[in-house]
């Protein structure tokens, strides 16, 4: 009986063995850690990953290399999740720093947003920006507007 | 008309929006009296880089933003290969006339052969499938063992 709870190393990976595994998203990013899944029936449906202290839920269709996991490989995504926009800086036209991303606003269940929230300082007011007033974003954000 | 003022200590943004620095020095020619270019601290233990004045874009309020991405960033960055395996870490970028770049990457430590000297694996920006928070091969990359 016990011999049947044991993983079975040959044919898969054990849950512990990829609990708290980095995960990374496109571009190499660290993504977050593995802590829990959701399954239906014995298909997983989603993961569940700890990021900056926030827990996210990541489609598991977005999973690269799932079929190909060993336990000392990363596991990647097929995108770049939008919660890793939280706390970028953002630039202006003119180069001045207007603060840091404070809230995504997603727009439904997609990796899209409507619009960003950006503040100064924490306790002062947030402020939107669209997409169409970003020029680069990538590490940080720089737009090409002035706000 | 800026200063010099307004140049020394302002953040250097490269053109993915990632932070290289603070701005140290301006290089001056002295027979020409114009501006060569500046130097960036990137922070501690690292040399300082000089950026031609082709390369800045834009002096800005808050930042300096330039138009290209120097090599000596993409130092260290780890290399993944497109199953998620963890190669090594890039230790020179190699550029040769017709802009065409190659990575060495110092494979990674095996404690159970420490006593061996550690391989270094050629990578031609060809076979890089995503160049950005790390290093991302394509599949079936080529790699290159160097003596």
């Amino acid at each position: 009986m016990a011999k049947i709870l044991e993983p079975n190393a040959d044919n898969g990976i054990s849950f512990w063995s990829i609990f708290l595994k980095s995960v990374r998203s496109k571009s190499g990013q660290r993504a977050g850690r593995i802590i829990g899944f959701h399954f239906s029936g014995i298909k997983i449906v989603s993961l569940q990953l700890l990021s900056n202290g926030r827990i996210v839920s990541i489609d598991s269709k977005y999973i690269r290399n799932w079929n190909s996991l060993s336990k000392t490989s990363s596991l990647f995504l097929d995108m770049d999740p939008i919660h890793l926009l939280l706390n970028m800086k953002v630039y202006d036209k003119d180069g001045r720093n207007l603060g840091y991303i404070s809230k995504v606003e997603q727009s439904g269940y997609y990796n899209d947003f409507d619009f960003l929230l950006y503040k100064k300082k924490f306790y002062l007011p947030s402020k939107k920006i669209y997409s169409d007033q970003i020029e680069t974003l990538n590490k940080n954000i720089i737009l090409k507007v002035n706000l | 008309m800026i200063t010099s003022d307004d140049i020394l200590g302002k953040e250097a943004i490269d053109s993915e929006g990632d932070f290289l620095g603070i701005v140290m020095k301006l290089h001056l020619d002295p027979i020409q009296k114009t501006i060569l270019g500046i130097s960036i601290d990137p922070g501690l233990w690292r040399p300082d880089l000089y950026i031609g004045i082709d390369f800045v874009k834009q002096f800005g309020v808050d930042a300096i933003f330039l138009s290209a991405i120097p090599n000596s960033k993409y130092k260290s960055l780890t290399v993944f290969t497109y199953e998620g395996n963890n190669l090594g870490k890039i230790i020179q970028v190699n550029e040769s006339n017709s802009n065409k770049r190659e990575f060495v990457v110092q494979m990674k430590l095996n404690w159970m052969k420490f006593y061996q000297k550690r391989k270094c694996i050629k990578i031609p920006e060809s076979s890089i499938q995503e160049l950005g928070h790390s290093i991302v091969l394509k599949k079936n990359a080529s790699l290159e063992y160097m003596e």
